[in-house]
């Protein structure tokens, strides 16, 4: 898989301070090769369910872009929540361009609170269709 | 009422690299025992997502690709999965036509509970 990172990450962990609401924190493209395929079917014993890529796919390629976007994180971060919208998967080779955003953030019962979005799309701009929002206890 | 159709996997190391290398997601707590061993967890667990595509995959077994609208699956982390462990993924309709969902250790206890909603024969969720 040969990820396109659009903007680089940041040299030092994301804190929790550094999230504002609303702002967008990259973009990069996803790429789906054989090779990537190929390790999800030695995991999971199949390949395809059908003409596109596995709804499974979604969750796979939402981790994917918000961990190299929102990258490097602090160590201690706990995934709680997610939310996952899916209008339609891609076909392998498609290109996906993949954007993630700060949605919110809060401090809660001494916890800091941030869920990002991750958007994937068909390419920059286009509508998404499949979208997901983590809810993450940023550790600091 | 329909209930998903169940997909299970057992959890090990193997599976844990693997994943990994696909989310690109080498934190130690996935992939490092002896790491692992020294933090609240007290070993290596697995990657949430791993466990949460088993769900995905009952979903598009069951229900197949949205038409017409969108799929909307909002999940919740209940505890995490370790290796050794086998995971069950399954859900059961509910009267209002949404569905419970889960994933679960092979003790019975709760990995990942939620609820989704789908799109199926033109109907938005």
């Amino acid at each position: 898989m040969k990820d396109v990172p659009i903007l680089a990450a940041a040299p030092e962990p994301l804190t929790y301070d550094q999230f504002e609401p609303g702002r967008s924190l990259g973009a990069m493209e996803l790429a789906i090769d054989a090779e990537m395929l190929d390790q999800w079917e030695a995991l999971y014993g199949y390949r395809s369910l059908g003409a596109t890529l596995p709804l499974a796919f979604a969750p796979l390629l939402l981790v994917r872009a918000m961990l190299t976007i929102a990258a490097p994180r602090p160590p201690g971060n706990i995934h709680v929540g997610q939310t996952y919208r899916i209008e339609r998967m891609p076909r392998a080779g498609d290109p996906i361009a993949a954007t993630v955003s700060c949605v919110s953030k809060e401090i809660r019962k001494g916890r800091r609170i941030v869920e990002l979005e991750v958007a994937l799309a068909e390419r920059r701009g286009a509508p998404p269709i499949v979208t997901g929002n983590s809810t993450i206890f940023w550790a600091r | 009422m329909r209930a998903l159709e169940t997909v299970r996997l057992a959890i090990d190391q193997d599976k844990l690299l693997r994943y990994a290398a696909l989310s690109n997601d080498f934190n130690p707590l996935h992939v490092d025992p002896v790491f692992a061993a020294t933090t609240p967890m007290g070993g290596v667990i697995a990657h949430g997502t791993l466990s949460l595509n088993l769900l995905f995959e009952a979903i598009e077994r069951t229900v197949g690709m949205p038409v017409g609208g969108s799929h909307v699956v909002d999940v919740r982390f209940k505890r995490p999965a370790r290796i050794g462990d086998v995971m069950e993924a399954g859900g059961v309709e509910q009267a209002d036509g949404s569905f419970v969902v889960w994933v679960r250790n092979q003790h019975g206890e709760p990995v990942i509970e939620g609820v989704a909603c789908f799109a199926e024969g033109g109907t938005d969720a």
